[in-house]
């Protein structure tokens, strides 16, 4: 590069970051891409890691209902992949029940489901991510956190939720192949405004049919920018079925390393 | 679930001092068969106190004084699952005329802190079934006994957890396999054989460390008290006499109480594996030293007399594993060669590779999985013939293709169907059976078992045990 053009990038570069500064509330209000809003959700969302005991009521649509109760930890390693494992408490039958799930970045997840009337762990396809994860409404892929290079974001529009100023933004899997496997065609997702928070998420099939949706609760400032929804419904348009979850317990930032996500782990329980 | 078993040949001739000789293959009505001998009673005393301390009211223990490891007992197994079963034969069979039967097992599993880094594992089992069955209460750490306990402990262990390892001691079950239906590597546990199509592991004495890495482990076990298989006897259905090309002696055989390896450290089995997860597949080694805990039959050196002893052989194992997925498929396989001490038998390699595929959809069905899996014998290195004559307990699968489709609906029913055919005997062996669940506490399953081939076949010998059967599941 010549020394003109360098002088000329650098003055770009400080036009740039000036205009930025002055004009930021204009571009985090209203010149957000669907993809720089989800940035925000990640970048505001996060922590380190996060453990919870979670309540679920398994609602079959006639008035009939199931409760489970089980313990779920997850956090994102240095490579930016995340780590999740699921362990139920209760009822009996279920009792110790858990699923394994390690992110990768350039093939399927590693997943482990281990059954302890079997004292085996059992390695099970990624490719069923779209299926029911232990009888609720929950799909296996539901159970992962946003991968953002995996989708391609749009914001769509500005609607009110409950009184809260939201954008709704578009989710589709970028890969021909992870579309193929998932059970969605796209999810748009309501984020409130004000804190980046996913208020409600709503499922399509591949035909643009609604087929679910996720009502997040009212969000609870956890620590400074990051909020958590301590209950939340997914609903099955489909069949009616819905299954509530309540958070009755919630640690983060513990200083979970990757130890806590392994085989010895899963089956200690 | 098809059984998760064995195989084996040749033998071992020490006699055991400590316990005698029982019976292997007894009359249908002997007076043993009650496991009431007088040599035993005493034991059988102990045992029952052992497991009515177990059993212990667990509703007084949750309130009473004693520690939290106590009150968290108490409340451990004040749960737990009763199965109420019961089935009925579509004929009678020339060993066992009676064609019903009911049966009912209590089953209690319990973990308790005993400290920061130790844990008590227990599952408990009371059983009762109106077949000859069932007889006296667990009084040993290794099960010896010829039918399953009122009372028993399955399970009964210490698990101390370190920074990088875990440390087991105590009764335990081990699952080393990756495979659905068979499992060639699982030497570790012996199977309750009584009902071949339930049979189930019979929990292990042993002592076990696992080391752990980022992504591997390693696992060495002893088990210094040898457990054997629990075989049904001549006055049971599922009886199989061994395979004799061509007896010694015309009429029928003497049967001789079984000859159990001496309890000795020289008798001692050990094992140990090694599982990594390497790039999304999962790979596993092991190695196995002790005894085939299937036994096979001593002819007798005396050509006057023909009498068969039950026999358990000495065998050495080596074995690998591996599973990974596909797609929406999950492959998995194992494999094991054994190598017969003193040449006693064969030395062959068992093998099983399968695929499980699993979808779900639709506006009624939870989800369904479709299992296929292969099961056979290669690399067979024949011994000489010698006095020693295997079951088909021992080598079961050779050329059996195994098939399991189960389909759970919203509804909470669920159907399945399974399938175990031998392609080179053309014998089979299927099952259908639908579950319903009333209540997170409360389910029924029902079905059928139908077993069909020549008579001189692993099913084919059973041609006559086609039944029904009906389960209730209750968890309090």
């Amino acid at each position: 590069m010549t020394h003109p053009q360098k002088a000329i990038l650098e003055l770009s570069l400080a036009v740039l970051l000036v205009s930025t500064v002055a004009l930021g509330r204009v571009v985090f209000s209203d010149e957000l891409t669907g993809r720089q809003i989800m940035e925000q959700v990640e970048k505001r969302q996060k922590l380190d890691d996060e453990t919870r005991t979670l309540e679920m009521r398994l609602l079959d649509g006639r008035g009939g209902q199931k409760i489970r109760q089980a313990r779920m930890w997850n956090m994102e390693n240095d490579s930016g992949l995340e780590k999740i494992m699921l362990v139920f408490l209760e009822p009996g039958d279920v009792k110790g029940t858990g699923l394994l799930t390690w992110e990768q970045a350039s093939r399927a997840d590693d997943q482990w489901l281990y059954l302890p009337a079997s004292r085996r762990e059992r390695r099970i396809a990624g490719g069923g991510k779209k299926d029911r994860f232990m009888g609720t409404e929950l799909a296996y892929e539901d159970l992962r956190a946003e991968n953002l290079d995996e989708h391609q974001y749009r914001l769509l529009d500005e609607q009110t939720l409950d009184g809260a100023a939201c954008y709704r933004v578009e989710a589709i899997l970028l890969d021909e192949k992870e579309r193929r496997s998932s059970g969605y065609g796209k999810r748009i997702l309501w984020i409130r405004k004000d804190i980046f928070f996913t208020a409600k998420v709503e499922y399509f099939d591949k035909r643009g049919r609604p087929i679910k949706t996720l009502d997040n609760g009212a969000p609870v400032q956890v620590i400074e920018s990051a909020y958590r929804s301590d209950s939340f419904v997914m609903k099955n348009l489909s069949n009616n079925r819905a299954t509530e979850v309540s958070v009755l317990e919630r640690d983060f930032n513990q200083g979970l390393g990757e130890d806590a996500f392994t085989l010895r782990k899963l089956k200690s329980f | 679930m098809f059984y998760r078993a064995i195989s084996g040949f040749v033998i071992h001739n020490e006699r055991s001092e400590k316990y005698p000789r029982e019976r292997l293959f007894m009359p249908p009505h002997s007076p043993n068969q009650l496991g009431y001998a007088a040599s035993t009673r005493s034991r059988h005393a102990r045992g029952c106190l052992w497991a009515i301390l177990a059993f212990f009211p667990c509703s007084a223990l949750d309130g009473a004084a004693g520690g939290e490891a106590l009150r968290q007992l108490g409340r451990a197994l004040s749960h737990g699952e009763a199965e109420i079963s019961t089935l009925g034969y579509f004929r009678e069979n020339e060993r066992d005329s009676d064609r019903y039967a009911a049966a009912l097992r209590i089953t209690q599993e319990a973990s308790v802190d005993l400290s920061a880094k130790t844990r008590l594992y227990a599952e408990l089992e009371y059983a009762l079934d109106t077949r000859p069955y069932v007889a006296g209460v667990v009084d040993d750490w290794a099960e010896t006994q010829e039918r399953r306990y009122y009372l028993n402990a399955r399970e009964l262990y210490v698990k101390v957890a370190f920074a990088k390892a875990d440390l087991y001691v105590g009764k335990r079950v081990y699952a080393w396999g990756k495979a659905e239906a068979y499992n060639p590597v699982e030497r570790l546990n012996a199977y309750d054989f009584l009902d071949f199509l339930e049979a189930r592991k019979i929990g292990a004495p042993s002592a076990a460390f696992e080391w752990f890495g980022d992504r591997s482990s390693v696992e060495l076990a002893l088990i210094p008290a040898f457990t054997p298989a629990r075989l049904p006897g001549e006055g049971n259905r599922w009886f199989l006499f061994p395979n004799l090309d061509s007896p010694p002696l015309a009429g029928p055989p003497a049967v001789n109480a079984r000859e159990t390896p001496a309890r000795t450290w020289d008798n001692a089995q050990w094992a140990g594996r090694f599982q990594t997860t390497l790039g999304g597949l999962d790979l596993g080694f092991s190695y196995y030293h002790g005894f085939d805990a299937v036994p096979v039959g001593e002819i007798a050196p005396n050509p006057t007399a023909f009498d068969v002893t039950p026999v358990y052989n000495p065998i050495d194992e080596y074995g690998a594993v591996f599973a990974f997925t596909r797609g929406r498929a999950a492959f998995h396989g194992e494999a094991a060669y054994r190598v017969s001490e003193r040449g006693y038998d064969d030395d062959f390699l068992t093998y099983a590779i399968g695929v499980v595929y699993a979808w779900t959809g639709g506006q009624s069905l939870d989800n369904a999985r479709l299992t296929v899996e292969w099961v056979d014998e290669a690399f067979v290195d024949e011994a000489p013939q010698g006095a020693r004559f295997a079951t088909r307990f021992n080598r079961p699968f050779r050329g059996t293709l195994f098939s399991e489709l189960e389909l759970a609906f919203l509804d909470d029913s669920a159907f399945a169907f399974k399938l175990a055919y031998n392609v080179d005997d053309r014998d089979y062996y299927v099952q259908s059976l639908w579950r319903r669940r009333f209540h997170d506490s409360l389910e029924l399953e029902a079905g059928a078992d139908i077993l069909d081939g020549e008579p001189d076949t692993l099913w084919g010998a059973w041609d006559r045990n086609d039944r029904w059967f009906a389960r209730l599941h209750w968890r309090f």
